[in-house]
């Protein structure tokens, strides 16, 4: 059964095709398009999954979409109802989109792709959040659970995924919370207080708060008021975004926690206020989490957890529920957010039309690959002298060799990854030495906030040597970058680029069987510096979406100040003629303008 | 050359005069928009303030913030968008 996943019309738009319940292609419409969280209808995602599997859209049994436009709407105009008269603005904005565009979901589909109206289908979003966390995970048996902003009414759902009578696999949601009480957009609106892009700038937050005290988490436990079963009310006084087109929290947040800091304002680091407020809302999100992770295991009684939707990419709060749950194993989705959905709803529509076989996504390069030719003739247009090392691992000897000197690297390497992390396919690589390296990467390569934290790749096997991942072996969440873990005390000193002000990094685990290259050029870099751990960062300039193509890579490479390039075994071994580094927009990031929650 | 200049100068007035056009349709949509929202929304929600309909669940004295679901079949589930 072949069925194309989607997800658009809210933000990152993508396409993953399954083939006999295993995904043989995914990717995010951003990569091909260059505009950072592309939206639009995913049909450049969609066609390359279709020709990668050599199939025609007439192939298809289904095509999916991630969520249920029709009660979406419905909630939305609900939201406006039960906020009139202060919902004039999101009323005319949000119909006027809806009317236009989003309730025609099903005809855009069918028209697209050329498909009849009874192969479109629509699963929920918070099941196909569910779908893409379960039926990916290594589990006969699991509790779900799902969090994000809001899908069409839920905010977080919980259920369980098992094996049924019939010897399918079933997947069920048993309870939701529903809009406005929303773990996710409070995380948001403190995103947005804090001069963050909304659907862009959590992880800043997350990032900042190690900076802080949290000595406001009272005031914003009292805005939540939790339940003993682990669910919640916002109190709504403290926000606008159930009326507001633009804004998500009211004038008391500036009363409570003081004038909120505007978008591109100098560094946030550099006022403790700003800390404290960080700190103190991630302090409260990893409660909330963990309140809800517990809930879901007093309804399940499971050991093992299913975790997605866009809040399980807090990888600070998710290295706690591996730490302090009862659950014995932990999987994360790694394309937790709204791109995995179109995953997660093929995956639904696969096993409930059909009894595929279980799958275990044990690695995520589903995206595209280039061909060597490829890389030759971007290399070519740019005027970049390469070399080529047919042999891998003199390949990954050589550019060992020059991490440990000090080089920064692009490494461009077989297909993307799924999901919002590089995670050796399209990566910006250096030496996590020096702490200096991480201002170097962070103001010379990647031009972006010198607040944030770059992370590490470690080998697999050694990892635990190296930062303390709570057992052996690593939990699965480490293999896709998912949590943070404790750079173990003597071992900081030896990992200065890659070690949070906190302590903690979040680290990957590297093993051969998830990328045998990549493993290969750690363990160079081990052998070289006696660290087995190299410094990974994605492969873009800030605000733009992850290269994809080599020339991608290439355009990248020359307007950042990186050392050197890799393309698969073409190596760019230094900037030759090419001038000193040119920070140049070359891609866009999509409006934003619909951030809350239509 | 004179040709070029012409047709540049009426592709420019065809631009503006659709860009009047998209401005023309959007005022007119907000002014429709906003006439939707007071006569036909207005009412509504008095109406369900009236019915003590709780729309975004702002009830304090809830014990609990889960909504249980009932099972659906998940083919019949993937049928309908709403
Ligand atoms: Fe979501």
């Amino acid at each position: 059964m072949r069925i194309l996943g989607l997800s658009f019309d809210y933000h990152d738009a993508a396409a993953a095709l399954i083939v006999d319940g295993v995904p043989v292609a995914a990717a995010q419409e951003e990569r091909f398009t260059r505009v950072k969280h592309d939206r639009r209808l995913p049909e450049n995602a969609a066609r390359w999954c279709l020709e990668r599997a050599g199939l025609s859209a007439g192939d298809l049994d289904a095509a999916v979409f991630y969520e249920k436009p029709f009660r979406k709407f419905s909630r939305i105009l609900a939201g406006c109802l039960g906020t009139f008269p202060s919902s004039a603005g999101l009323f005319r904005r949000a119909t006027a989109a809806w009317v236009d565009e989003r309730l025609w979901v099903g005809p855009r589909i069918e028209r697209a792709f050329g498909l009849t109206q009874d192969k479109v289908l629509f699963c929920e979003h918070h099941l196909s959040h569910a779908a893409a966390a379960f039926y990916c995970a290594p589990f006969d048996e699991a509790a779900v659970l799902t969090i994000d902003g809001v899908g069409e009414w839920a905010t977080a759902a919980v259920g369980r995924g098992r094996r049924g009578q019939d010897g399918g696999w079933d997947l069920s949601l048993d309870a939701e919370m529903r809009y406005p009480h929303s773990l996710g957009l409070l995380y948001s609106a403190f995103t947005a207080y804090l001069g963050f892009e909304v659907n862009e700038g959590e992880y800043k937050v997350m990032g900042l708060a190690p900076y802080g005290r949290p000595r406001f988490a009272d005031q914003i436990r009292a805005m939540v008021r939790p339940f003993e079963d682990g669910s919640f009310r916002l109190d709504l006084d403290w926000f606008v975004f159930q009326s507001d087109p633009t804004r998500a929290f009211a004038r008391r947040f500036e009363e409570a926690f003081g004038p909120a800091r505007a978008p591109e304002a100098g560094d946030p680091a550099a006022d403790p206020r700003l800390c404290d407020v960080a700190a103190s809302i991630q302090l409260v999100c990893e409660e909330m989490v963990l309140a809800l992770a517990r809930e879901a295991h007093r309804r399940t009684g499971s050991r093992h957890l299913c975790l997605s939707g866009g809040v399980a990419l807090n990888a600070v709060a998710n290295a706690r529920v591996l730490r302090e749950t009862p659950f014995e194993r932990v999987w994360i989705q790694p394309a937790a957010g709204d791109a995995g959905s179109a995953l997660g709803a093929a995956l639904y529509a696969a096993h409930a039309l059909g009894r595929p076989k279980r799958y275990e996504m044990k690695r995520v390069d589903l995206g595209p690959e280039h061909s060597p030719a490829a890389a030759v003739e971007a290399f070519r247009r740019a005027g970049l002298a390469h070399e080529e090392i047919g042999d891998e691992s003199k390949l990954c000897g050589r550019v060992a060799g020059m991490l440990a000197e000090g080089k920064v690297v692009g490494w461009h390497q077989g297909r993307s990854e799924w999901g919002p992390r590089a995670l050796g396919h399209r990566s910006i690589l250096a030496d996590p030495r020096p702490a200096a390296m991480k201002d170097t990467v962070n103001e010379k390569i990647k031009f972006r906030e010198l607040f944030r934290p770059f992370a590490p790749s470690a080998l697999g096997r050694l990892a635990g040597e190296w930062f303390d991942l709570g057992g052996s072996p690593a939990p699965d969440p480490y293999r896709f970058m998912l949590a943070t873990a404790p750079v173990r005390a003597d071992r900081r000193g030896r990992l200065g680029a890659v070690t949070h002000v906190d302590g903690s990094a979040r680290v990957q685990t590297v093993f051969p069987d998830q990328d045998p290259l990549y493993h290969r050029l750690i363990e160079s870099f081990g052998a070289a510096t006696g660290v087995p751990v190299v410094l990974n960062t994605s492969f873009n300039l800030k605000g733009e979406p992850i290269v994809e193509t080599p020339e991608d890579a290439v355009a990248t490479f020359l307007a950042s100040g990186m050392d050197a390039l890799v393309v698969g075994t073409f190596l760019v071994p230094n900037r030759n003629a090419a001038a000193a580094p040119r920070r140049k927009v070359w891609a866009v990031s999509a409006k934003q303008s619909d951030a809350w929650a239509w | 050359m004179n040709k070029t200049t012409d047709s540049g100068a009426l592709a420019r007035v065809r631009r503006r005069f659709a860009e009047a056009v998209r401005a023309g349709a959007r005022v007119q949509a907000a002014v429709l928009l906003t006439a939707v929202y007071f006569l036909v929304l207005g009412p509504a929600a008095l109406l369900t303030r009236l019915l003590g309909v709780d729309l975004l669940c702002r009830r304090r004295a809830a014990k609990t913030g889960w909504t249980e679901r009932a099972p659906r079949d998940p083919r019949e589930l993937l049928r309908s968008q709403g």
